[in-house]
């Protein structure tokens, strides 16, 4: 099995919003970095592998099975962390243990009790005391407790400082270390996910705009900066999107060093994860 | 299962030990006056049976159920731990409203039934009321409980504006006894009937 997660052609249908056809798939031994403006679907689709809405058409399977059939076995081996703590604030980190552990079959009180060890989080003080960067990490611990194989991260960085960030960045190559292990990391500070993901999935508009490796994305893709003039000229087969702005011309180019020596007069500079999305939603097709 | 009803517990353990402390001090304060323990009774049923709703908004602060479906949870297991709470609340209800007349030493049969009946009455209501918690939520399930609860109001009301009158129904003692014994059953039998709506709604709400 080569794939820890597969999804294919997924649909599902809102009033006011379609989820069409995304189909990607997490590699064992790999990041995943979703990335997308919000409401692009991320979390519809987190959701759907999750089965907490119910998928109108398509196909996902995790460590080779059905998420509906195979609901409960495959929960056993998934760890994820929201947005924010769904934990009730009253509650302690050993209170957290103490029900997980009637939840989860594999669930290590001593790996628990390390992680909060490694993050300072007190096991003694009510959730709603700890920070933002506190409950976060606790939930990250007790999505590790039980000892997973796919880890689904949704957004789970935003709203934290740099050193928490980075902290929580470690943690996940720590746990890629294993090869059969793989994480699906849902989030919008496309930062994170140039250090840490080895491959990009786009949605934009509830479909995929690409997947793609991101070593290969972030090496490859440039940025042409042209005037007007010197725009004509560009051959549009070397372009993916282009933009128009007071300075003169910009243009997302899918060969870098092929731009640099087609065009060795005009700028080709790197791009960011960043870059290539704002190109996606606000260019211009050549 | 366990680890649902275990969280349940722990967190409307607050509230419950509360309810207790309340119970505790009303106890005293009847040991002293003469009668009262039927209704002090009847409270603790109904209030045991309250705190399940105290479950569902704890819960709902801290959006419970959306994390709990990426745990190995089903949407069938929130539905029934919820009903297995509601009865392990009333049983210890049922069992609390009768400190009060091993008090006072005064267990008579009149005493037994108000208890059984209250019990009965608090499962039926729990019965109605579970199904438009998952629903609605707390919020506005709250104001379904004014319409459940005005509902026998009205249909005395109703009663008595028809001209007819209790005189004139006449049941035998016995009949009436058998007929309250039937109200447990009956009680549980609907919350079964209950369960298997909620769990109709559940598996058609999206989280």
């Amino acid at each position: 099995m080569d794939n820890i997660l597969e999804i294919s052609n997924l649909s599902k249908h809102y009033p006011t919003f379609d989820l069409q056809n995304i189909s990607f798939s997490v590699p064992c031994g790999s990041i995943v970095g979703l990335v997308g403006e919000n409401g692009a679907g991320k979390t519809t689709t987190i959701k759907l592998i999750l089965n907490e809405i119910r998928r109108d058409s398509g196909n996902i399977r995790v460590f080779g099975m059905d998420n509906i059939r195979e609901e409960r076995k495959i929960k056993e081996l998934i760890g994820v962390v929201f947005d924010e703590s769904y934990f009730y604030g009253e509650f302690r980190a050993q209170d957290i243990a103490s029900i997980l552990k009637k939840v989860y079959r594999t669930w290590d009180d001593a790996l628990f009790s390390r992680c909060l060890a490694q993050f300072k989080l007190p096991k003694d003080k009510m959730i709603r005391e700890y920070s933002k960067g506190m409950k976060m990490k606790l939930s990250i611990a007790s999505a590790l407790a039980h000892k997973p194989r796919l880890l689904i991260l949704d957004e789970a960085t935003s709203g934290l400082d740099p050193i928490i960030r980075s902290d929580i960045l470690d943690l996940l190559l720590d746990f890629i270390q294993d090869e059969t292990h793989g994480i699906l990391f849902s989030s919008h500070i496309t930062s994170d996910l140039e250090k840490v993901a080895d491959y990009i999935t786009f949605i934009h508009e509830g479909k995929i705009v690409f997947h793609r490796s991101k070593d290969d994305l972030i090496y490859r893709c440039g940025i042409l900066k042209c005037g007007s003039a010197d725009f004509q000229r560009v051959n549009r087969k070397d372009l993916i999107r282009w933009r128009k702005n007071e300075f003169g011309y910009e243009a997302l180019v899918s060969n870098r060093a092929a731009a640099c020596r087609a065009y060795p007069n005009l700028v080709v500079d790197n791009a960011s994860i960043d870059d290539i999305m704002l190109f996606f939603v606000k260019g211009e097709k050549p | 299962m366990i680890g649902l009803l275990y969280k349940d517990l722990l967190s409307i353990k607050k509230s419950m030990t509360r309810v207790v402390f309340v119970f505790a001090i009303y106890l005293v304060i009847f040991a002293i006056s003469e009668d009262g323990a039927s209704f002090l009774s009847a409270m603790v049923v109904l209030l045991s049976a309250m705190l399940v709703m105290n479950a569902f908004a704890y819960d709902e602060i801290s959006k419970w159920n959306y994390y709990a479906l990426s745990l190995p949870i089903t949407k069938r297991q929130l539905v029934l731990s919820r009903y297995v709470l509601t009865l392990i609340m009333n049983l210890s209800g049922f069992l609390l409203a009768f400190l009060p007349g091993l008090f006072r030493n005064h267990m008579s049969m009149e005493f037994v039934m108000t208890v059984y009946c209250v019990s009965s009455v608090a499962l039926a209501l729990m019965a109605i009321l579970l199904p438009l918690l998952f629903k609605f939520g707390t919020q506005k399930a709250r104001i379904w409980i004014f319409v459940i609860c005005m509902i026998p109001t009205v249909l005395i009301f109703a009663f008595n504006k028809s001209g007819l009158s209790f005189q004139s129904v006449s049941l035998s003692n016995a009949a009436i006894e058998t007929a309250l014994w039937f109200s447990l059953p009956a009680a549980l039998l609907l919350l079964v009937i209950s369960y298997f709506i909620s769990y109709a709604i559940m598996q058609n709400k999206e989280l």
